[in-house]
């Protein structure tokens, strides 16, 4: 049996921002995914939405029926047949302050991971967004190299402009994606308005892993407004394009359809008990280090459950973020372009302690039945006014600094089943502010229309087993490794101890990066 | 599972209601496609389809009394609960329409008169949410 040098678990971001650095070093990559994806055969939205073809947007098993009855059976953006394979991971139920399950979700076993469904926000973090959300152990400098190595690895969309500073410094930006009429005009507002007395916002393009040119040989994004039907689109990064590439560079073994079941921690190598799921078979992979990037609920169930932890908890953090919808009565009536990306514009409040990242959507890549039941009219009335009204509409989503709190937790039931706890979150506090500023720029909203996913449907997980500088029991070192583990590494966002209200997804890529460097500096070391 | 296709022993008051639902949601007649899929839907779905007894007591209400089911949907909806019946069968007629090549139309010409147009759809929705409220306070729907 072949020993490795490294064994990663997981190939999402955190497990391919890792795989780079590892490759052609005696690496061995395991990972639940590969499982089939079902195609969606249209270039764009509009042209499957004249097609008439019922399945291809229905879906051959109902699926875009799938809230019909409970509004929050399944995400939006995971409804569809093409998207189905990306939450196929172990089920998890989410409570919230009683008995009662909120919500079902699963992690991913998608080759790639939940980056499949990522909305393509990659922004860094600065240290005053630390600083906001604390014990981080830390600062940004540590994670500047590899945010740099990354986005030019990605290929990053943005604009130097007001957001700039606040979204993190990057050099050999690509162009930003084109702006529906909407957003143009509340660009247009805003540098009007700050040239006045516009002084509480901040506003500009979005941060993305967009390829809105043709950059190191990948094509670039078609603009095809349907990402909530299908994934792995040309131009748009996911994990998933790092893994073919390495995959086709062959420096590495890898494990498809592969789950990881356990692990024994010896002296001098790390022995992993996986399942064959292809041949339901256990097989036994040895390793000098386990790098476990299965995302915060399955790195954190196999960590339990290898200690056999049933009952103990778990910090656990969502990020679940506040939506609202602004409307521009000027822009109704207003040409929606056929082609566009739904993420236009980024926005802050500008010297806020709360340091809130607003990402601004247009309404264009879902089915408006979709939207019926969050509208508080009669469904005849509200197909009506959708023709007219979705061309001066853009949606506010708010992230929010979010830290552990002590009743947010994850733990094993005595199934080995995960359960979430999550009955402490709070409303956004600054939403009346934000819609006065937005008033001066030309968009109305009321406080009544703002919504917020239930806990678990936030995706941006993290906080389960953070770093400390002196780490306790269930926590991690800096340099990622377990708390009492010589060889075993939390390279996901478990080891984030809390989330600044951004995007995550760099900064867990930065920091997996960071440890698997810091592996190869010390190996001799331990 | 094929989802088009004929489905023979469907209840007539299935398709009674598809008819009625159908014409007062999109003011027009139902085509016989969507028809189709409206009991398919039925038959493969019936966990999510099937309703309480008292909410398969108001939409029998509603039709039998010919009273407008898009003016009492909207006072049925919890926020934070399961949607109603009604709001389903209406939700499925719209799914079905938009999947089924009827898309309502994403405006992909501008509209000079958008605003006077969304004025009138505000007030005939305000109309028929007050039709709504008193059909369904006569009836004790709510």
């Amino acid at each position: 049996m072949d020993l490795f040098n490294f064994l990663i678990v997981g190939s999402g971001p955190s497990g391919m921002a890792v795989a780079r650095i590892l490759e052609k070093r005696g690496t061995c990559l395991v990972d639940a995914g590969d499982l089939p994806q079902a195609q969606f055969p249209y270039a764009s939205l509009t042209e499957a939405a004249a097609s008439g073809d019922f399945s291809a947007l229905m879906g051959e098993h109902w699926e875009a029926l799938a809230n019909i009855r409970d509004p929050h059976a399944v995400h939006t953006k995971m409804k569809s047949q093409a998207l189905r394979f990306i939450a196929s991971g172990e089920p998890v139920e989410v409570y919230g302050d009683s008995e009662t399950i909120l919500l079902k979700v699963a992690g991913s076993y998608a080759a790639g991971g939940m980056s499949n469904t990522w909305g393509a926000q990659l922004v860094r973090y600065t240290d005053a967004d630390l600083d906001k959300a604390g014990d981080w152990p830390l600062e940004v400098s540590a994670l500047s190299p590899y945010y740099a190595d990354l986005e030019e690895h990605i290929g990053i969309a943005g604009a130097v402009d007001d957001m700039y500073d606040f979204l993190g410094e990057v050099h050999g930006l690509l162009s930003p994606p084109p702006l529906v009429p909407c957003a143009q005009y509340l660009l247009a507002r805003y540098e009007s308005a700050k040239k006045t007395a516009l002084e509480s916002m901040l506003l500009g393009r979005p941060r993305l892993g967009l390829l809105t040119t043709k950059y190191k040989g990948y094509e670039p994004y078609k603009f095809c407004e349907t990402e909530f039907f299908t994934s792995g689109q040309s131009g748009i990064y996911t994990a998933k394009r790092t893994l073919d590439d390495l995959r086709q560079k062959n420096n590495m073994v890898f494990y498809e359809r592969h789950k990881l079941l356990s692990y024994t921690e010896n002296e001098d190598h790390v022995a992993a008990t996986v399942l064959d799921c292809k041949r339901n078979e256990k097989i036994t992979i040895k390793a000098h280090h386990l790098l476990l990037g299965c995302g915060t609920l399955h790195t954190a169930r196999l960590v339990l459950l290898n200690r056999g932890e049933t009952g103990r908890t778990l910090p656990f953090i969502d990020h679940p973020p506040t939506l609202v919808p602004i409307f521009f009565p000027r822009m109704f009536g207003s040409i929606l372009p056929s082609r566009s990306f739904p993420v236009q514009l980024a926005a802050t409040l500008k010297e806020s302690p709360t340091r809130e990242l607003i990402s601004l959507y247009y309404p264009g890549a879902v089915l408006w039945s979709d939207l019926l039941p969050e509208t508080p009219l009669p469904v005849s009335s509200a197909l009506r006014l959708f023709k007219n009204m979705f061309g001066g509409m853009l949606v506010a989503q708010i992230w929010e600094t979010s830290t552990p709190q002590k009743a947010n937790v994850l733990e094993l039931d005595d199934s080995g089943a995960l359960r979430i706890r999550y009955p402490d979150y709070n409303k956004y506090t600054n939403l009346k502010k934000l819609l006065k500023i937005f008033r001066r720029l030309g968009g109305w909203s009321l406080q009544r229309f703002a919504s917020m996913p239930m806990p678990g449907r936030g995706f941006h997980y993290a906080g389960s087993l953070p770093m400390k500088d002196a780490p306790e029991p269930y926590q991690t070192h800096t340099d990622g490794r377990l708390w009492d583990s010589r060889r075993v590494y939390i390279i996901d966002a478990a080891a984030l101890p809390s989330l600044p209200a951004k995007n995550h997804s760099l900064t867990m890529m930065a920091n997996a990066a960071r440890i698997a460097d810091r592996i190869l500096q010390c190996e001799c070391s331990y | 599972m094929k989802i088009d296709g004929s489905l023979p022993g469907a209840p007539d008051e299935l398709r009674k209601e598809a008819v009625f639902l159908y014409k007062a949601a999109f003011n027009k007649s139902i085509p016989d496609t969507l028809l189709e899929r409206y009991l398919r839907a039925h038959a493969d779905l019936t966990k999510q389809l099937e309703g309480a007894p008292f909410e398969l007591q108001i939409v029998k209400t509603i039709i039998e009394k010919n009273l407008d089911p898009v003016g009492i949907e909207p006072w049925l909806r919890k926020k934070g609960r399961q949607h109603h019946l009604l709001t389903r069968k209406l939700l499925l007629l719209s799914f079905l329409n938009e999947c089924g090549g009827n898309p309502a139309g994403i405006s992909r010409s501008p509209d000079r008169f958008a605003l006077p147009c969304m004025a009138l759809t505000v007030c005939a929705a305000a109309l028929a949410l007050l039709r709504g409220r008193i059909q369904a306070a006569r009836y004790g729907l709510v």
